[in-house]
């Protein structure tokens, strides 16, 4: 080798390296690229169908596994999930932030997305918001992991809005339900209140306090209850005698209010409490808000308006002075001894002497057999949410139909 | 010099190599008439066999007839140009009637607006006009490469056929760092050339990549597409600022020769715009799209495009390493100008030296062998009174 070419061997040795570089760049930029193109990376969310919701000391957490597949060359490294909650506005709430995961090459790996809401974090009136009534936050989520050796980095940020709850709702008074006792030195009033509570917050403690008031006098109880899917509790309020015979005389102006407190805010029902006037003895019922509740099936008829098979079916009813105007949902339950049945939901407004009447409709079946024979059927009407029911069964004379 | 303004002896087939006619020939052949004849004929099969449309494998023929036409008249225009020597006339008419109708081959094949219709109609609306008249650039540095290449390389032609005086050496005592950048040490072919394949390499393909993009994205009439296109927009701008300068310091990389200052100072500068240029074309290192609604894709690849930078820098190294390596090379041989020709003789001149010395080593070794065995021979023979001489 003459002296001249061993000169410039480090000229090629620096074209090589610089040729080297960059076949190693176009190698690693290929065999990061091919994976995705392949299907070699992928995402398996059936674990995101299967979400948990747990509630941990104040921190609600939706857990969803999903399973990241990487058959690619290069590691997975630093993944995670994180989350923004926001107010209509905005605003930030709350963040969530996942671990970081590392996901090898030749192989599954469950990822575990924890979505975490910590109540605390809310303010009050969002947090009461979302509890007792539901609402939708807005939320971004972002995913970032690192590939490639670490030289790139992906971050994927969506935007979305997300319902939560209500967790507990549907608190309600059954002042109508409420009983007056006299226990000899002591009266009570014990007014049925009821709720419900999400899964998420079964088992966990909520305090109730039930107010009575009448005029001036005021008196009350709580109770610490567990939550459940459904709960029906009973506030036994100790009230005065004076206040126990104006209740029972019907002299009373009395309301009660169940206010419950689940994390350091609260929600209320209220009612108030009329006492029929009579009463007397070992205690009174304080009326039904819906009296004479009855189907009047003498007036009930046929109809085929020449696409459906229907039958209507009046009933009547009278109110207490104390529920008239109000809404009341009556559900209509209709059956034959064929094994044909229908039931259909009326909301109606609450007043006295009411006449009501429902299109049942019926199948073909149902109608025929009506139609071409005497036949006995059954109708029931319920008013919720008090559960008062009036069944009536009636042998039809309605012969052939128009 | 000559006999006139053209010499018509230099047509002489005194000139003529054929063997060199053939290497160029065979290069034209394949450049011009096989590859596009082969192209539009797996075009045509490709077509046939998908049951495509009639009106492309209509336009394929045509053009297949334009390659074939075209193909073998710059074979033949090639054939002579590559069987007469550098900086003669008669080379250089061939090499310039070559390059022109290259422009002229490459603008038939347009069909007079025909392809564009036709693309236009089966894909979307594309204008090959435009990317034609970028193509017009480089093809017009093609055929003034042809100038280069007869002003480069007319002087050492007519020395070697003793119509010049042979050109003194340049004493390197007189010669000073600066003097580096004196005109007559440039090569305009090889200026040229570099300043050409830069042009092509970082704004010419790059531009058709984005004219493409455009117009396969905005025949999507998507809105979502807007933002993209704005961007390459600014891109194209982008590599017009940088590119056009590239492509001026290429020109004066490739006119110095190596071990030149005058080369070393441009190709550095040409680096440095270079690791700036894929820094802002790779956008430095971010991608962000959020052309979908409430989703953002972030990609961060800065420590990739370091990875590729560091790479190119090292080209910083390695034209350092050059100007050392090839300085005392071009001084010792009177600074000439970098041609190929020169290179290969200097290099066969070299080869001659070192065989040269090799055979004058041989030559005394043999001599030294012999010298030594005819020693040998003589202390052996006995003397006449038989005792040792």
């Amino acid at each position: 080798m003459s002296l001249l070419s061993f000169m410039k061997l480090p000229l090629v040795a620096t074209r090589l390296i610089i040729i080297a570089f960059k076949l190693m760049v176009v190698a690693i930029v290929v065999l990061s690229i091919v994976p995705l193109l392949t299907g070699g990376i992928g995402l398996d969310l059936d674990g995101a169908d299967n979400a948990d919701m747990t509630m941990d000391d104040g921190t609600i957490r939706i857990d969803m596994p999903i399973t990241v597949r990487n058959e690619g060359f290069f590691d997975i490294n630093d993944l995670q999930v994180s989350f923004t909650f926001m107010d209509e506005n905005g605003t930030l709430l709350a963040e969530s932030e996942g671990e970081q995961v590392d996901i090898p090459v030749g192989g599954e790996t469950e990822v575990p997305i924890a979505l975490e809401l910590d109540l605390y974090d809310l303010d009050r009136p969002t947090r009461s918001d979302l509890i007792f009534n539901g609402t939708d936050l807005k939320f971004d989520v972002k995913v970032s992991a690192k590939y490639t050796m670490d030289l790139v980095k992906l971050s994927v940020e969506a935007g979305s809005d997300m319902s939560w709850g209500p967790f507990v709702n549907d608190l309600q008074v059954q002042e109508w339900n409420a009983q007056v006792t006299d226990e000899g030195d002591e009266q009570f009033v014990s007014v049925p209140f009821s709720f419900r509570a999400d899964d998420a917050f079964n088992g966990l403690q909520a305090v109730t306090v039930t107010d009575y008031r009448d005029g001036n006098y005021t008196s009350n109880v709580t109770q610490t209850v567990h939550m459940s899917s459904q709960v029906n509790e009973m506030a036994k309020i100790p009230i005065s005698q004076e206040a126990y015979d104006r209740l029972m005389s019907g002299t009373a102006n009395a309301t009660v209010r169940t206010t419950l407190y689940v994390f350091d805010c609260s929600t209320y029902d209220d009612g108030n409490l009329n006492m029929g006037g009579g009463g007397g003895g070992g205690g009174g019922g304080i009326g039904q808000p819906v009296k004479d509740l009855q189907p009047q099936m003498a007036g009930s008829f046929l109809a085929f308006d020449g696409l459906n098979y229907n039958v209507v079916v009046p009933y009547s009813y009278n109110t207490s002075p104390a529920y008239q105007g109000q809404e009341a949902h009556m559900l209509i339950e209709y059956w034959d001894d064929y094994g044909f049945n229908v039931s259909i939901w009326q909301t109606v407004y609450l007043w006295d002497n009411s006449w009501q009447q429902v299109w049942l409709p019926l199948s073909p079946e149902a109608y025929d057999h009506v139609t071409n024979g005497n036949e006995v059927v059954h109708v029931r009407v319920t008013a919720f949410p008090w559960i008062i029911l009036a069944e009536q069964t009636y042998s039809e004379p309605w012969g052939a139909g128009p | 010099m000559g006999g006139g303004p053209v010499n018509i002896g230099e047509f002489d087939k005194k000139y003529f190599s054929f063997p060199k006619g053939a290497v160029t020939a065979t290069v034209h052949a394949l450049k011009y008439l096989a590859i596009p004849y082969v192209l539009f004929t797996v075009g045509l099969i490709v077509l046939t066999g998908q049951d495509g449309p009639q009106r492309v494998a209509d336009l394929l023929i045509e053009l297949q007839t334009v390659g074939l036409i075209f193909g073998i008249v710059l074979t033949a225009l090639g054939f002579f140009k590559g069987a007469y020597p550098k900086g003669s006339y008669s080379r250089f008419l061939f090499g310039l009637t070559a390059s022109v109708l290259v422009i002229v081959y490459v603008f038939s094949m347009l069909l007079q607006g025909r392809v564009q219709d036709v693309i236009a109609k089966e894909a979307f609306e594309l204008d090959l006009y435009l990317i034609f008249t970028l193509y017009f650039i480089p093809a017009i540095l093609a055929v003034l490469m042809q100038f280069g290449e007869f002003a480069d390389h007319r002087r050492p032609f007519l020395e070697k056929e003793g119509k010049l005086q042979v050109k003194e050496k340049e004493d390197p005592q007189d010669h000073r760092f600066y003097h580096d950048f004196r005109i007559r040490y440039g090569s305009l072919f090889n200026g040229l050339k570099l300043g050409r394949s830069t042009l092509t390499g970082f704004v010419l393909l790059p531009m058709v990549v984005i004219i493409i993009l455009k117009a396969g994205m905005s025949s999507l009439d998507v809105q979502e597409v807007d933002s993209a296109l704005s961007k390459l927009d600014d891109v194209s701008s982008l590599l017009i600022m940088l590119g056009v300068p590239m492509a001026a310091l290429a020109f004066f990389k490739g006119f110095y020769p190596k071990g030149s200052f005058s080369r070393f100072l441009p190709s550095v500068i040409m680096v440095l715009i270079s690791l700036y240029w894929i820094w802002t074309v790779g956008l430095g290192g971010k991608f962000v799209f959020d052309a979908i609604e409430d989703v953002s894709i972030d990609l961060d690849f800065s420590k990739l495009l370091l990875l590729l930078m560091v790479g190119t820098g090292l080209w910083i190294v390695y034209y350092a390493l050059e100007l050392l390596l090839y300085r005392p090379e071009w001084k010792k041989g009177g600074f000439p100008k970098d041609l190929l020709e020169e290179r290969k003789a200097r290099k066969e001149a070299q080869r001659k030296a070192k065989e040269e010395r090799k055979a004058a080593k041989e030559k005394a070794k043999e001599d030294k062998k012999a010298a030594k065995e005819k020693k040998k021979a003589d202390a052996e023979t006995p003397t006449q009174d038989g005792k040792e001489p």
